[in-house]
């Protein structure tokens, strides 16, 4: 047994607990169920392509624009549509779509705050830091200030001596 | 882990459609994958419905598969996806083993309360686990991944997921004892 196995103690335990049979995949539903959902979509999108057509050829005449004569574009966007009803796409879960943009979402505020948070104590380190610098700084200045005093009255003292012993 | 990859042949077909091939890894992997769902959602309605979503999804999505020689991973994936989904959608409640699973094949006698008990402690203690921790748990000692195939299914480092299975087997131990139960008390 390595650290990368459980340990047999709670192996035992996990293997006592119960698996209870499932029954089998229905894979006649999922074969039935496909072709008839791939065909509303198909229908789905026609009718969608085919409004937004109209819509865009009402708007023109509202305009006063002419509108335009059928033309090698239209007729490959009528072929291409005939071919996804032939070659169904799988609808878009809506619902699915949204909980990922939830998650996406959720997971960006998380990153921000952790970015947020990071700042702020980078920010504070930052500040105990410079904070402990200047009291170093202070207290640089004390010794030398001490030490200057302290060496002044040396040489003072040390001149008298002299002095003192030249008389 | 799992069934054994299937034969390029077999997953060559699956893509064209073949309704065959289709059934053939239905039914080599509704066991493995189903008992996996159930380990993570701890429901068996649960894991019986993400099964059936689980199939009807690899059908519908077997012209994005690409035969790399890991259908396992792939599949995996997508049934650890709807695990995860699952788990955001709802935050039930732990259920319960239903009695008639718990005894099993074998007829209620002495113990066999005790027995219930400490089954239940270990199905709590193992949901009570992080998503993360759960998933390695599970993978790794029922699933039998090792963490070089774990690090290619969850995308994240082998170190990282040994270190979370280290926790894993850590808060196991120790909400077991919180139920005063150690797993060193063998189940007899």
């Amino acid at each position: 047994m390595t650290a990368d196995d459980v340990p047999p103690d709670l192996r035992r335990l996990l293997d006592a607990l119960p698996t209870p049979a499932l029954p089998p995949v229905d894979v006649g539903a999922i074969l039935g169920g496909v072709a008839p959902r791939q065909a509303n979509a198909a229908r789905f999108w026609k009718r969608t392509a085919a409004f937004a057509v109209g819509l865009a050829a009402a708007a023109l005449v509202a305009l006063g624009w002419p509108v335009p004569a059928p033309t090698g574009d239209l007729e490959a966007l009528r072929d291409r549509l005939a071919k996804l009803e032939a070659t169904p796409q799988p609808f878009p879960d809506q619902s699915k779509l949204e909980a990922k943009l939830a998650d996406i979402n959720d997971l960006l505020l998380t990153l921000a705050t952790d970015v947020n948070e990071r700042d702020e104590k980078q920010r504070l380190a930052l500040r105990t830091l410079a904070k402990q610098v200047t009291e170093l700084r202070s207290l640089s200045d004390r010794r030398w200030t001490e030490a200057k005093s302290t060496t002044d009255a040396l040489y003072i003292l040390n001149q008298s001596s002299r002095k003192e012993q030249n008389r | 882990m799992g069934a054994s990859e299937p034969r390029s042949d077999l997953i060559d077909r699956w893509r064209r459609g073949d309704p065959a091939a289709f059934e053939s890894l239905v039914r080599d992997w509704e066991g493995p994958i189903g008992r996996f769902l159930f380990r993570m959602t701890r429901s068996a309605e649960t894991a019986r419905d993400l099964t059936q979503d689980l199939f009807a999804k690899v059908y519908t999505a077997r012209h994005t598969y690409r035969d790399r020689g890991h259908f396992s991973n792939w599949i995996y994936r997508v049934a650890l996806n709807l695990a995860r989904d699952e788990a955001r959608r709802n935050r039930r409640q732990t259920e319960p083993y239903p009695e008639a699973e718990l005894a099993g094949d074998e007829p209620p006698g002495d113990g066999w309360a005790e027995r219930n008990e400490t089954v239940e402690a270990v199905a709590v203690a193992l949901n009570e686990l992080s998503p993360p921790l759960k998933e390695v748990l599970v993978l790794r000692h029922y699933e039998d991944f090792s963490f070089e195939e774990m690090a290619r299914l969850l995308e994240t480092p082998a170190s990282t997921l040994k270190s979370r299975f280290a926790v894993a087997i850590r808060q196991m131990a120790d909400r077991l004892a919180a139920r005063g139960l150690r797993p060193e008390e063998e189940m007899t």
